[in-house]
């Protein structure tokens, strides 16, 4: 069931041209998480605000448990919406305690006891002897649990994170991200939310959208996003990725440097491929469907080498290699694409990219 | 389509906090309306073009004159002692440095007569130097203008000193020590550096200073210097002309405008305040011999000049006349002035808190723009605001009056004009600025996502006010409020013109008993308002302290 469903959203602030959000659609399905991934100004903030409420659409339609919420020329107050949210800074209230802080949102008619559930939560997310301590008491990770609290309390339909991690150093930041997931995923609730780390999206998410330029790029699973990026954009999101422009015809693809063979494609015409650097093997013999090359640079990081290698025809690409050889600047090698892991690209979104 | 996006638009902005900001701020600018609207109409001619073929030069250099000759007094003074104070290390450095912003507690008037009776025939100065053999041949006088802006100056230059130091103590000591290896001398690296960075923030010291004394009924009218108030009132009690009144008051607030125009220009150019904020505490200079003396001095006079002598003599007075002046009467005079700063100060607090929430809930640039407007009061002289409000309210009544008359047969009295309600409103009216600024400061720190918290928990926006946003600025709530409290109790020239007939506070009866050569007999409402004066520069001393230890910045 479909608990956030966003359709043609757009929002463009005051008169700028460039859209903060273009033509955006989304859903999010009960008890999923959903990560925004993006760099600042990709207008993920700004979706995620659009859908609490805190800014409005020009255009599009949003529902939340199958209620519009926004729609042409309507937009229903924040208060109403009935959606719980965690904000970059916590924003806990700093003159009430951590029980009086969850309690802000409860109402009697929803909860009987209000103290009983007060201790219901902070129970679920370890926080019971804490709360009649001030947010100020507490460290960075209590006080997002804290706040992750206050927004579960009034058990609402959807929760909203933004920038959860963001605040927190990188030894803490491992273990939140673990204790998020299984807290929301404990409370039963929907989530979604923003970050610009893509290792948080990975380690919490249940489905990622990417966004560029206001334009949601993909959603997927990560092993989906990674697998088969549809452009250039989601595939360097994952970290370097060799890309080239080619020539495919009859499961071959044409490139400057030579002819790599054997791939399952149906597609013909120019096209742009791409193959991640774990992907490409070296030999130090030629064979059947290799590419010569010559080293550039090699560096060391233990559990790999990453070697830059010139295949000729200005064309460069880099490999991680796990072999035991340690390759030099200047070395013969020869390299070979496994043609199963070439991902074709989407050439028209993003040609600027395309080295 | 767009006349249904722009119908939507203004449905968004359609809200009780958005009605109660525009309703308000068309209320408080009712002065500035009259003072625009009254300004083309008809004088009394032969009022008019007397005043402007005899006074009306002398009102231009007189209010001009003050104005230059005090801000280079105050600047003066206000500027030498903050970087003493800041730099150098003397004797009682610490008591000097919350001690110096004391004179700010005498108003005007106060040091004005003070200083007039203590230079009088028969007063302290005088009999000593009969005393020690002069004759009457030496008779200081200082009952002109030259006089009255020296007093002015004494008790004025806290302003500038206030913002010079803040600024002198915030620079980065990194800043000057490489101009120091630089091979500036300390002379140099005064002028070069420090003064040339602290330039806006002392500038903005300095307009303070011109608006007091532009302000200023009660010392030029003791001092017998002519200025635009004192033409103000003459032209209104004496010609018994307000159109006249009203010229001289648009011809006034042209000469503010002006100022403020240039004191924004000045402040949007320099931009570089900001980033020399960060390093240490500059080491502070060791002082030998006279050197040392003298840098002692130049703290040590403003201070004994703008608030040890006048207050010693205050006292002295009070000593002798306390007996006959403590009375029955007396008391309702205390009554009247805490009771009506009380009202006005409740009343300053809960419009900015209403003004500022509003424009808060509606993020809007026409909001912003309509509470900039509603914080103009405190650049309007308190003798333009009375007249802009009692014209209004005056024809008001008369209004009201004559229908009563007419339709009732019924006789009544004035209703808002020269009532507690006419004085109110000028209250509220000049003095918002001073409980909004505090407060929208203490708005900006709690910031917006703390609401949004509220909001997405579903608590409205009346709650979120209530239970979230005034329990976090109460101290800045409660400081406004004293700010405006010691403001009204102070204020003369408004209450002058307002106040109700035989209603005094304790600010017109100290200033009719010196009129009515009772120097001494005013010296106790002078104290008791003088006291109260203190209070908030204690507050405001013990803020900067607190701010100092936890290493923020309070501005």
């Amino acid at each position: 069931m479909e608990v956030l469903s966003i359709k043609n959203l757009h929002k463009r602030f005051g008169k700028k041209l460039q859209y903060a959000v273009h033509n955006a659609s989304l859903t999010v399905n009960k008890g999923e998480l959903l990560a925004l991934v993006g760099e600042s100004g990709s207008g993920k903030t700004t979706l995620l605000r659009l859908v609490a409420g805190f800014e409005e659409a020009d255009q599009g339609q949003i529902s939340i448990n199958g209620d519009k919420v926004v729609d042409d020329n309507f937009s229903m107050k924040p208060e109403k919406r009935k959606i719980g949210m965690v904000f970059q800074d916590y924003a806990l209230f700093p003159h009430l305690t951590v029980a009086e802080n969850i309690k802000f949102g409860l109402s009697k008619s929803q909860f009987p006891n209000l103290n009983d559930r007060v201790r219901e939560i902070t129970d679920m997310v370890g926080l019971s002897s804490y709360e009649n301590r001030y947010p100020h008491h507490l460290s960075g990770g209590q006080q997002q649990r804290v706040a992750l609290a206050r927004a579960l309390a009034p058990n609402p339909g959807l929760i909203l994170l933004d920038e959860p991690f963001s605040n927190l150093d990188a030894v803490l930041k491992d273990q939140v991200r673990e204790e998020v997931r299984s807290i929301i995923k404990k409370a039963g609730a929907t989530a979604l939310f923003v970050t610009h780390d893509m290792r948080d999206a990975l380690s919490s998410a249940d489905r990622i959208a990417i966004l560029k330029d206001g334009k949601i790029q993909q959603v997927g699973t990560p092993r989906e996003l990674y697998e088969t990026p549809k452009n250039l954009y989601v595939a360097s999101f994952f970290g370097k990725i060799n890309a080239m422009n080619a020539t495919a015809e009859n499961g071959t693809y044409k490139l400057k440097a030579g002819e790599i063979k054997g791939a399952k494609t149906d597609k013909t015409g120019q096209i742009l491929i791409a193959i991640r650097p774990e992907n490409i093997e070296i030999l130090t013999e030629p064979k059947e469907n290799t590419f010569p090359a010559k080293v550039e640079l090699a560096q060391y990081f233990g559990d790999h080498q990453q070697v830059h290698a010139d295949i000729g025809s200005e064309t460069h690409v880099v490999i991680h290699a796990h072999e035991k050889i340690l390759f030099d600047k200047g070395d013969n090698i020869y390299l070979r694409f496994n043609p199963n892991k070439i991902h074709v690209l989407d050439t028209c979104w993003y040609p600027g990219l395309v080295s | 389509m767009s006349i249904l996006k722009s119908l939507s638009k203004i449905k968004k902005y359609a809200n009780g906090w958005s009605f109660a900001l525009i309703a308000l701020v068309l209320i408080i600018g009712l002065p500035i309306y009259t003072l625009f609207f009254k300004l083309f109409d008809k004088t009394t001619e032969s009022v008019w073009s007397h005043l402007v073929d005899t006074v009306l030069t002398d009102y231009i250099i007189n209010s001009l004159g003050l104005v230059i000759i005090v801000s280079i007094l105050t600047l003066l003074m206000g500027i030498s002692s903050a970087w003493i104070v800041s730099t150098c290390r003397i004797p009682f450095r610490r008591q000097f440095e919350w001690m110096l912003i004391l004179p700010l507690a005498i108003p005007t008037y106060i040091a004005a007569y003070t200083y007039a009776g203590i230079f009088d025939y028969t007063g302290p100065i005088q009999v000593f130097l009969r005393d020690i053999g002069f004759s009457d041949l030496v008779y200081i006088d200082i009952m002109n203008f030259w006089g009255v802006a020296v007093v002015m100056a004494l008790v004025l230059f806290p302003y500038v000193y206030v913002v010079a130091r803040s600024t002198f103590m915030s620079q980065s000591a990194t800043l000057l020590e490489a101009s120091r290896i630089l091979g500036s001398s300390s002379w140099k690296t005064f002028f070069k550096i420090a003064l040339p960075i602290s330039r806006p923030a002392i500038i903005g010291g300095l307009s303070l200073v011109m608006m007091e004394v532009l302000n200023d009924y009660g010392a030029v009218k003791y001092f017998g210097v002519s200025t635009f108030t004192t033409g103000i009132f003459r032209a209104w009690f004496s010609f018994g002309d307000p159109n006249s009144a009203i010229n001289l008051s648009g011809i006034l607030m042209a000469f503010i405008f002006i100022m403020i125009m240039v004191e924004r220009v000045q402040r949007g150019k320099t931009k570089f305040d900001e980033g020399a904020r960060i390093g240490r505490q500059l080491k502070r200079y060791q002082l030998k011999g006279w050197k040392k003396f003298l840098a002692w001095t130049v703290c040590f006079i403003p201070l004994f000049l703008g608030f040890i002598a006048p207050v010693f003599q205050l006292i002295l007075w009070s000593i002798q006349t306390i007996k006959k002046i403590i009375d029955f009467e007396f008391l309702i005079l205390m009554a009247n002035s805490f009771g009506l700063a009380l009202l006005a100060a409740a009343l300053c607090v809960a419009f900015s808190i209403i003004i500022l929430f509003a424009v808060k809930v509606n993020k809007s640039h026409f909001f912003n723009l309509l509470a900039k407007f509603a914080a103009l009061g405190y650049s309007i002289p308190g003798a333009v605001i009375a007249i802009g409000i009692m014209i209004p309210l005056l024809g008001l009544d008369k209004f009201i009056i004559n229908t009563w008359e007419q339709s009732f047969n019924l006789k009544i009295g004035l209703i808002f004009s020269g009532t507690i309600f006419a004085l109110t409103f000028a209250y509220v009216v000049r003095f918002l600025t001073v409980s909004l600024n505090p407060i929208e400061a203490a708005f900006k720190k709690t910031g917006d996502s703390i609401d949004e918290a509220s909001y997405s928990l579903g608590a409205g926006s009346f709650k979120t006010l209530l239970k979230v946003n005034l329990p976090l600025i109460k101290s800045a709530l409660i400081s406004g409020g004293i700010l405006v409290f010691v403001d009204i109790l102070k204020e003369l020239p408004l209450t002058l013109i307002l106040r109700p007939f035989n209603f005094h506070t304790l600010a017109t009866k100290a200033y009719e008993l010196a009129s009515d050569e009772m120097i001494a007999e005013s010296a106790t409402p002078s104290l008791i308002i003088i006291v109260i004066g203190t209070i908030p520069i204690i507050i405001l001393n013990r803020l900067m302290k607190t701010s100092k230890s936890d290493g923020s910045i309070i501005n």
